[in-house]
């Protein structure tokens, strides 16, 4: 028998594109969960793997089991979320996602489980699936789940986008995904799925360190822009490592307050993806966390 | 997974890029700290310098070779530049031996190969084949950090190639200074039949995987005890959390939907599965005391607005 899409292991994650949310009838509308995208694929065994294909199956020990929640064999999108108070945390799964010592993997599953949410198939029993109408996959999706334990099926609702969104931003979740109802599942970046986020993301040049604020960024005209202090260890070393090997005497910038002294420069070269709520008049960005290193 | 450097082989006209990865993990034990026995905090290593009686950070610190006895010379890293290494970055291959010429007493630390980028791949894989075809390794020599090695390139039958770093001769021990070993007995036929009859029967397949380090095991399992009788680890978050949240939004939004029917322009209700609608009205929405964290669940289910000023919370 050829070899295919379960046994190649290459998916590429259908991805949304930005938009405004709205109403219509030709889409459902699910949650959006901040976590960490999951293509799992499912047999006697389950293997993770993340956005990037990198498999994550031993990360999440507490997941191993989780291939006897399908009936069938399938690969399943999903979203692996910690919860805190019933919802995702991204830096809690943030303490997950570096480990790579076994007995600290164990402990952190019993201390902080993780959630798998799952919300496509794209594979079931013997075929691909992914030129299925979308609400045909769903129902596909709830046949061959059984919810409980660590897993649990996104609820959808149809055509009311805006009213599911004011509910994720008053609920603080992280916003919505809207589906196109008939559409089939396409590999990467799609028009058929828009998402709209509560918070939104900028890219930023890291500048510089500064003992008591943390890492310090600044926009690509060399403004600055936030200091963010807040970051996993294995990000803080990365980050550091960067503002020490491009360390200049010199302040890079060409505008930003007169408290900070004593801070350590550096060329700017380096960007990283920082989340906000809501950009000031000031340019000052309320709620800034830092959600990664850019990639391209 | 990540390269530990990037290079390339050379032999005769043969040229191409490879990465070189870490092929073994290292020790899987726990690794313990050291504690202070009183209050329980680590004990730090200073560096320290008994002439001038402070403490010494890193810029501060050279390298130096003792000559005499307290006497040093200094080696700057301009000098350490200076030293004539050819073979940096570079896996030159000065010629073949059988696999099994090169005694296992020899192979140091292992890594994978793999071909540099994808053009690279066709000249990698025909030096692999051929290496298969001929039962042949490649005695090469590499540089790595600051150290020059001997090294073995060998295909390995997993996919890519494993490069053995090699002990110089010098650095195996003589066996002439372990005196038991200059034994003289007589062994007599029947014994030495005896003796390959119980190898032969004792004679199984090797297979790794079935041997685990119980000693790890067990101070694993003592620790997770001992954490799990200390520490409150807190319990697990149920699912039913997330699974209630969900259903407490799509009620929410299915209810003002209906409520709202007549205002709407689109979906007056035709679009919405019978799941949804009985979840609305038979009584799974959560409430605060339901909610089994105790917190609010700030859903309120059924209502059209939120119970929070939406106004404040402006997206662009």
């Amino acid at each position: 028998m050829s070899r295919d899409m379960f046994d190649e292991k290459n998916i590429v994650p259908m991805a949304p594109v930005p938009s405004e949310p709205f109403d219509s009838n030709d889409y459902i509308y699910e949650i959006k969960f901040d976590g960490m995208r999951c293509i799992g694929y499912y047999d006697t065994d389950a293997v993770l793997r993340n956005r990037a294909n990198k498999d994550i199956t031993a990360l999440f020990p507490e997941l191993r089991n989780i291939y006897e929640q399908f009936r069938h064999k399938c690969i399943i999108d999903s979203e692996i979320v910690v919860l805190n108070k019933g919802k995702p945390d991204y830096s809690r799964l943030n303490k997950r996602r570096f480990l790579s010592n076994s007995l600290r993997i164990d402990l952190m599953s019993k201390k902080i489980p993780a959630t798998l949410i799952v919300y496509d198939i794209l594979y079931y029993k013997d075929r691909a699936v992914t030129e299925m109408p979308l609400i045909e996959r769903k129902e596909l999706l709830e046949e061959n789940t059984v919810e409980g334990g660590r897993l649990a099926i996104s609820r959808f609702v149809r055509g009311t986008g805006t009213a599911l969104f004011e509910q994720a931003v008053n609920q603080e979740l992280e916003g919505i995904v809207a589906k196109k109802i008939d559409g089939i599942y396409v590999q990467g970046r799609s028009r058929l799925w828009l998402k709209s986020k509560r918070r939104q993301d900028m890219d930023l040049l890291l500048c510089g360190y500064m003992e008591g604020r943390g890492f310090l960024f600044c926009d690509d005209d060399l403004n600055y822009r936030i200091s963010i202090r807040n970051v996993d260890k294995n990000t803080f070393d990365l980050l550091y490592k960067y503002v020490i090997e491009h360390r200049t005497d010199d302040c890079p910038l060409k505008s930003g307050p007169s408290n900070l002294k004593g801070a350590i420069w550096a060329k700017p070269g380096l960007y990283c993806v920082v989340e906000y709520m809501q950009e000031m008049e000031s340019g000052y960005l309320r709620e800034a966390v830092f959600k990664g290193i850019k990639m391209d | 997974m990540k390269t530990s450097w990037k290079g390339s082989i050379s032999f005769g006209m043969v040229y191409f890029p490879v990465n070189v990865y870490t092929a073994t993990s290292g020790s899987a034990g726990v690794k313990l700290n050291y504690l202070h026995r009183k209050c329980n905090s680590r004990i730090r290593y200073k560096k320290y310098c008994d002439t001038c009686n402070e403490e010494v950070s890193q810029d501060e610190i050279v390298k130096g070779y003792e000559y005499e006895k307290d006497k040093y010379i200094v080696i700057t890293d301009e000098d350490f530049e200076k030293l004539p290494i050819k073979s940096k970055k570079l896996i030159s291959i000065s010629h073949f031996v059988d696999e099994d010429e090169v005694d296992p007493i020899y192979l140091d630390k292992a890594y994978f190969i793999s071909p540099g980028n994808f053009s690279a791949s066709k000249a990698f894989e025909l030096f692999r084949r051929a290496m298969l075809e001929t039962g042949k390794v490649g005695i090469a020599k590499i540089t790595l950090t600051s150290n020059e090695y001997v090294a073995m390139i060998k295909p390995y039958d997993k996919g890519g190639m494993l490069l053995y770093l090699l002990y110089y001769s010098d650095e195996i021990k003589k066996t002439e200074e372990i005196t038991e070993l200059d034994y003289n007995v007589d062994i007599h036929d029947n014994e030495l039949k005896m003796a390959i009859s119980l190898i032969d029967n004792m004679t199984g397949e090797f297979d790794i995987g079935q041997y685990r380090n119980e000693y790890q095991d067990a101070l694993k399992q003592l620790i997770q005890s001992k954490i799990e009788g200390k520490e409150v680890v807190s319990p697990p978050e149920a699912q039913s959390n997330i699974i209630d949240l969900m259903e407490a939004l799509k009620a929410s939004v299915e209810a003002a939907k209906h409520g709202r029917t007549d205002s709407r322009k689109k979906g007056t209700g035709k679009g919405t599965g019978s799941r949804s609608r009985k979840t609305a009205t038979e009584g799974r929405k959560p409430t605060a005391g339901e909610n089994d964290t105790g917190e609010p669940a700030g859903v309120s289910a059924g209502t059209d607005t939120s119970t929070k000023p939406g106004g404040k919370r402006k997206i662009l």
